[in-house]
């Protein structure tokens, strides 16, 4: 390259704009339609997936709660959501009564809840918690959950996402339970771009801190000394179709993780990337059409 | 003399009664899903008989029967020293390593349920088997079982 000037493909000195925007005029009529017809292509699933990965943000994280012994639990929330949010909590909880166990939500703020399965091993139970809330959340609301029978020790934390769609119902989830390090959802086969969450819970350590893999962003990691157990909560606003969503504690910890992979709002379908075809199958005319 | 009577009987029973300390069932359940359908699974590992009863569920979210059965569904539990325990949920094969006392390395062979005595664990409530050298769980308070599910649902 000289200057503004560069060498084309074809050998020749051009402006460095003509061969990283060629002029038509400066190409044969084939080679024009052979550039810009998979370029425009390109670009129009380019920006459509970009519009959507853009119209997902995180809006707020909610809080945390810990708290041992009980059979109830209630987050408080500590900043207010958007309107048009959708709230994903993550409830980790041992519940020492034995792993039959199950907790729901007795106290809603007024919203509509729904959880995944929760994955549970011996005691340890990890568990995913959703609404819409198309108001919005307070801050300083509160949200409780119940346990089925006995006590537990519980450790939850939620945050809001904006641009998701209304009816959040997972696309996908995995879940998975070890006693290592590496916590991990599983492979969450969602075949769409989606906002992947996940919550893992450890009981063993009261000082455990976990990393989050990328591309997964941590929200939420905290610990109670009291209890020996941790928490973490972290997403991707733009996890792939197919992906695990995974982390691992500072020590070899029992652990359940829950994931799943919720809806973007709207042109989801439209955001997946066309199907790629061979260089020459575009060129080759199929049912007596001309490649378009 | 009675009340050493009484003693000696009372030590002599509780040396009849076979001990079940240490005992447990330890359980675990998870589930995947994606694509429109589901596969949920139990776990219930008997540590003194060593029987392991699993029971799985493959169908649409809305509770209708599946599509087919899934590509692929494999309950891969983990073993305290590592060595993990692939176990086909489709066909009922188990993986099993030179830990298991199987000299050339990783065999496998699919398990028939000691329940109905059929290979097959899909949509037909709990079935029993008896996995060879048995399971190790996590020796902590919680009793935890390994494990991770892989699940590529119809159409996946």
């Amino acid at each position: 390259m000289v200057g503004d000037l560069a060498v084309s493909p074809g050998g020749v000195l051009l402006p460095r704009r003509e061969i990283l925007r060629p002029n038509p005029g400066l190409l044969l009529p084939g080679a024009q339609q052979m550039l810009r017809r998979p370029l425009e292509r390109w670009k129009r699933y380019r920006t459509a997936e970009d519009a959507l990965v853009a119209a997902a943000t995180l809006d707020a994280t909610l809080g945390t709660k810990a708290q041992s012994g009980t059979s109830t639990a209630s987050l408080t929330t500590s900043a207010a959501a958007a309107a048009n949010s959708l709230i994903v909590v993550g409830v980790g909880y041992f519940a020492a009564g034995g792993s039959g166990i199950t907790v729901n939500v007795t106290t809603a703020a007024g919203l509509t809840w729904a959880s995944t399965a929760r994955t549970n091993s011996g005691s340890v139970n990890s568990q995913l918690w959703y609404a819409y809330a198309a108001a919005g959340l307070a801050s300083s609301s509160v949200i409780t959950w119940t346990a089925s029978a006995s006590t537990c020790d519980w450790m939850i934390g939620g945050a809001s996402f904006l641009g998701m769609n209304s009816t959040p119902t997972p696309l996908a989830t995995n879940g998975a339970a070890a006693s290592a390090q590496p916590w991990s959802s599983g492979s969450i086969v969602a075949g769409a771009v989606n906002l992947g969450v996940v919550a893992a819970f450890e009981d063993g350590s009261g000082t455990a801190t976990s990393t989050s893999t990328a591309p997964l962003t941590e929200l939420i990691d905290f610990a109670s000394l009291g209890q020996t157990e941790a928490f973490t909560l972290a997403y991707d606003l733009a996890s792939a179709s197919t992906a695990t969503l995974a982390g691992s504690w500072s020590a070899s910890l029992s652990h359940a993780a829950r994931g799943a992979a919720f809806p973007i709002a709207s042109g989801v379908a439209a955001a997946r990337p066309p199907r790629r075809r061979s260089f020459m199958s575009r060129y080759v005319p199929r049912s007596g059409a001309r490649y378009r | 003399m009675t009340t050493r009577f009484l003693a000696l009987l009372l030590a002599a029973l509780v040396l009849l009664v076979p001990s079940t300390a240490g005992a447990a069932i330890v359980h675990a359940q998870s589930d995947a899903s994606g694509l429109g359908h589901e596969l949920a699974w139990t776990l219930d590992y008997d540590t003194a008989s060593r029987a392991l009863t699993i029971g799985v569920t493959h169908t649409r979210n809305d509770g209708s029967p599946a599509a087919s059965d899934p590509p692929l569904a494999v309950l891969v539990m983990v073993q305290p020293n590592g060595l993990q325990r692939p176990f086909n949920l489709n066909s009922t094969a188990v993986t099993l390593g030179v830990a298991d006392g199987f000299p050339d390395g990783t065999v496998v062979q699919p398990l028939v349920a000691s329940s109905d005595g059929l290979p097959g664990v899909l949509n037909k409530g709990p079935q029993t088997y008896n996995i060879p050298g048995g399971l190790r769980v996590s020796a902590n308070r919680a009793g935890l079982i390994d494990f991770r599910t892989l699940y590529t649902p119809p159409g996946g």
